[in-house]
């Protein structure tokens, strides 16, 4: 972790700056003044020592942030474009949709880097329970070609849950 | 539980537990399975522990509802489209070496890695400092490595064409590379396209000559007007004409005579999802320059054309029938 010293001096000397890169990004100002704020909250909770690049540095995590910030809002849309379909009755609450958004949020993020074809298996599989038949029935490939699928969605969660340093 | 996540253990023991979960939760297995599996689960310690962490794989996914979740997550796809469409995400990605510092922030994606890189769907064209022309077509990611000595395009994914520079401001004309996992061709002159593939590489040279390496093998060099495969072992002269591969560049595919599956693979580069056909007429011959700006008016013009359904299972599955 920087000393406070060296982080207020980190803070005034590139926090304009950062602001500025992300709003040429974001085209909104309080989205930018935010996600520079917490750009440098994660300096805080981290060990870091003296920073050679600092701006190389603050661009890396606050990159990060902005993916971040699109994938929950892209999640949040989606999931209230769903619910705006359902009865009112059946929609469920909004902290229960607060839970499910997390949810949505990790397995959106785990499975980001997989094929469509490989992730949409892998969700019937893990969402409704689909058998391995019945999504080769449901999406027109052959059995192998759902199970190879799977075994590479289930290749790829395990590297990122239990190998990843 | 004595599971730490550092414990490693060796990939064939965790395929092993992988296959096995693929036959009893994914399948419906019979005795004779299961009394396999209860065989393979007592011989080794490390097979009960994959075992377990391949189980608890499923855990983030129970208890959600199961048709909410699915719609959400099926209508991402389209939302990510569209906001790309709007703000050209890329400008994040240009020009930037993100590893300067081995950080690693998010999941890692090869464009995170990459100093220029395109999303499905997308071409760009860069100057680079060199006076290099960079044209990167969809889905594709470089890395770029500078010296004193050489300028080294590193290619992670996807296909590039390069028209090399003339590199003013030194002295000693330094070498232009495009390396890739299994080899590397060095620009003599030259305007090339480069295309990565699994396991090999496809090699077009329009004007000047390359040389190809591989890494375990013997150099040719390529004239232009050549097209030529590369793998890890050996470099292979093939009959089509580079200009067509790189028609991209331009926004164009152009077919000659190829099977529709081919083309239809061609295609479903360029968008998101599953494009496929059924296998009566995955060998009809199709000939053509279609468009790449709109891959889904570019389809519906090719089954008009050909007599062809289009099937949307879902809007990122789409199959193709007579």
């Amino acid at each position: 972790m920087p000393s406070g010293l060296a982080l207020d001096r980190l803070y005034i000397e590139h926090h304009g700056w950062l602001q500025g890169w992300l709003q040429a990004r974001l085209n909104n100002r309080a989205d930018a003044a935010d996600l520079a704020q917490d750009t440098f909250l994660r300096l805080l909770q981290r060990r870091i020592g003296e920073l050679a690049e600092p701006r190389a540095y603050l661009r890396t995590v606050a990159r990060g942030l902005v993916i971040d910030l699109w994938r929950r809002r892209d999640i949040e849309r989606a999931w209230l474009e769903t619910i705006a379909q359902l009865p009112e009755h059946q929609a469920p609450s909004p902290e229960t949709g607060l839970l499910i958004i997390e949810s949505l949020i990790a397995i959106d993020s785990l499975l980001d880097e997989l094929p469509a074809a490989v992730r949409e298996a892998f969700l019937l599989a893990q969402l409704d329970g689909m058998t391995c038949p019945a999504i080769a029935q449901r999406l027109g490939v052959s059995l192998s070609t759902v199970e190879r699928y799977i075994a590479k969605a289930l290749r790829h969660c395990y590297r990122l849950t239990f190998e990843q340093p | 539980m004595t599971d730490t996540p550092l414990t490693a253990l060796p990939g064939e023991v965790v395929d092993q537990a992988i296959d096995w979960s693929i036959k009893l939760n994914y399948n419906s297995a019979d005795a004779a399975t299961q009394a396999a599996f209860a065989d393979w689960l007592q011989g080794r310690e490390e097979n009960r522990l994959a075992w377990q962490r391949v189980q608890s794989l499923g855990g983030r996914f129970a208890s959600m509802p199961s048709e909410l979740a699915l719609q959400t997550l099926g209508k991402l796809p389209e939302a990510r489209l569209r906001r790309r469409q709007m703000t050209r995400l890329l400008v994040l990605f240009a020009g930037i070496g993100a590893t300067t510092l081995g950080v690693r922030e998010v999941t890692p994606w090869q464009r995170l890695v990459a100093d220029y890189s395109t999303r499905v769907g997308e071409r760009n064209r860069w100057s680079l400092a060199d006076g290099s022309l960079l044209d990167l077509n969809t889905d594709s990611a470089v890395r770029l490595h500078f010296d004193e000595r050489q300028r080294e395009l590193e290619l992670l994914r996807g296909e590039l064409h390069l028209i090399s520079g003339a590199d003013p401001g030194h002295a000693q004309k330094r070498t232009l590379l495009v390396r890739i996992a299994f080899g590397a061709f060095e620009a003599l002159g030259t305007r090339l396209s480069v295309r990565l593939e699994a396991r090999s590489c496809r090699l077009g040279v329009t004007e000047g000559a390359v040389r190809l390496q591989p890494v375990a093998g013997t150099a040719v060099v390529a004239q232009a007007g050549e097209s030529w495969l590369l793998d890890a072992r050996e470099a292979r002269r093939e009959a089509h004409e580079p200009a067509d591969s790189a028609a991209w560049r331009d926004g164009l595919l152009v077919a000659r005579d190829r099977p529709l599956a081919e083309v239809l693979d061609e295609l479903g580069r360029y968008r998101h999802g599953h494009l496929g056909c059924d296998p009566q007429i995955a060998g009809k011959r199709i000939s053509g320059n279609f468009s790449l700006a709109n891959i889904d008016a570019t389809l519906t013009f090719l089954a008009q054309a050909h007599g062809l359904q289009l099937h949307y299972l879902t809007r990122y599955w789409i199959r193709v029938s007579a």
